[in-house]
């Protein structure tokens, strides 16, 4: 058996395990099969699931605790970038910007916004740039930030 | 922008019921709607 097949065999099973400690409550040991799982698929040269596997590692914290969700969505959206795949990794982008708001972490978010900006001009998706300036206005505003907030409209108007 | 430095909350409500910050990421537009031009500060102390 090959080695890749392997690894997508035994990240499979960690992450099983994962969902299942997930229904005994544990999220705090379902967050380390995540980590083990994407180490696994990284092993295997899968790094797309890679990033996956910690995704559904932050999910596994939703309404438990903010901080450790944050990061591990901040580390797969990291193994996209390492990897230079981050287009698909847009929904984790907006899915922790969204995490950082409801954690009232909008300064993080601002700079997470940042990136993510930085993405799309990759891309050259300007609607879709526009429209991440506009978040990050939002998200500045709400954190009384409003000389941030007139730098970031004036470069929008460049 | 004009709301904010103004401390005009009746335009700023106005401003954020609109189609370019309603079609924004869910979480965005209900900071956004949540905004309070009061002591300049935002939502960052309003929500507190």
């Amino acid at each position: 058996m090959g080695g890749w097949i392997s690894n997508i065999i035994g990240a499979t099973a960690y992450e099983n395990a994962a969902q299942m400690v997930i229904e005994l409550k544990r999220h705090e040991d379902a967050a380390d099969l995540y980590k083990l799982a994407s180490v696994t698929y990284i092993d295997g040269g899968n790094s797309d699931r890679a990033a996956q596997a910690l995704i559904s590692g932050a999910k596994a914290f939703t309404g438990v605790n903010p901080d450790k969700m944050i990061a591990l969505y901040l580390d797969a959206i990291e193994l996209y970038e390492t990897e230079e795949r981050e287009q698909f990794g847009l929904d984790a982008y907006s899915q922790t910007v969204a995490a950082m708001i409801r954690a009232k972490k909008f300064i993080e978010a601002g700079q997470l916004l940042d990136r993510l900006a930085a993405v799309y001009r990759k891309l050259d998706r300007k609607p879709a740039l526009y429209k991440v300036h506009l978040s990050k206005l939002v998200v500045l505003f709400a954190a009384g930030d409003s000389v941030g907030a007139s730098n970031v409209l004036q470069q929008g108007q460049q | 922008m004009d709301a904010f430095a103004g401390g005009e909350q009746a335009v700023l409500a106005k401003v954020v019921k609109k189609p370019t910050i309603t079609y924004l990421d869910n979480e965005v537009a209900k900071l956004a709607k949540s905004l309070n031009v009061a002591d300049g500060d935002g939502a960052g102390s309003s929500l507190a």
